[in-house]
């Protein structure tokens, strides 16, 4: 089970790396059918300023998710809002590292507010935002 | 190549629909490594708030991401900004429909607003939100 309100406190922070795959990047269009162009196809990414295929921006908050639903808060939370701003494309071969940090609760909601962002390799910032979740509330006994 | 700034309007809309299966649940656990119990521990989830496994909230997303990137605006679109409000979970065998509508467009920054969403089958809100997109340029030809 995860961090209760109570347990989680301002600064409280969380992290996971993965380097993204082709695996990933295919993965993801089949699951969401996002076979955008420039995640599936070369030839076409070679005329795209990014000049070649990128992940897609959802992959990045995937690792986030994984942070929030399993580290902190964990087990038991539910999500209830995120916002996400795509600040740079993640490459294929690319080490991206989810990291989460309590900045805000309401203990009385049982709310918790975490600044949500994601760095690559070169420590870049390619996503940044914010989640608000329910964290677990104590099991009876 | 997807639709420009001027060739979008307000009101424009487009939309996806896909039953979520397991092959989902655990294909998106494996790109993430979001391994949180309510995805992949049915004897876990049992106990849950939920009484059974449920989807990753940010399924919802991906599918949004999908209408964005292959529909409206389509291909060559870059992704600047998502927030999300997370209404219900989405359960294994659920249809999903994700739909996008244009709201706003500023073609001077070259910017479209879009209001984002998902529904099950019975017609209910999953997710809701909006989606801040720069939409490809005409290609000089």
């Amino acid at each position: 089970m995860g961090k209760t309100v109570q347990e989680m406190n301002i600064g409280d922070t969380a992290s996971f790396t993965k380097s993204v795959t082709d695996y990933d990047v295919y993965s993801m269009a089949g699951i969401t059918g996002d076979f955008n162009p420039a995640h599936i196809n070369t030839l076409y990414a070679v005329e795209t300023p990014f000049k070649e295929r990128i992940a897609h921006g959802v992959l990045s908050v995937s690792l986030i998710s994984g942070v929030l639903g399993t580290q902190l808060p964990g087990p038991g939370v539910i999500f209830i809002g995120q916002v996400c701003d795509f600040k740079r494309p993640v490459y294929v071969g690319d080490t991206i590292t989810a990291t989460v940090e309590v900045v805000r609760k309401d203990e009385a909601r049982n709310r918790v507010w975490l600044r949500t962002y994601c760095t690559n390799q070169r420590g870049e910032l390619v996503m940044d935002g914010e989640a608000e979740m329910r964290p677990p509330r104590k099991i009876n006994g | 190549m997807g639709k420009t700034v001027e060739e979008l309007n307000v009101g424009d809309k487009a939309s996806f629909t896909k039953t979520v299966t397991e092959y989902d649940i655990y294909s998106f656990a494996g790109v993430s490594g979001d391994f949180n119990p309510s995805h992949t521990d049915a004897q876990w989830a049992q106990n849950s708030t939920y009484g059974k496994v449920i989807g990753h909230a940010v399924l919802n997303m991906g599918f949004i991401s999908n209408v964005l990137g292959t529909q409206i605006p389509g291909p060559g679109v870059i992704y600047v900004r998502q927030t999300i409000q997370y209404k219900r979970p989405i359960f294994v065998d659920d249809t999903i429909t994700a739909t996008v509508e244009v709201t706003q467009k500023d073609e001077a920054k070259n910017r479209v607003w879009l209001h984002t969403w998902t529904v099950n089958q019975n017609d209910e809100i999953v997710a809701d939100g909006e989606a801040i997109m720069m939409p490809p340029r005409k290609i000089k030809r």
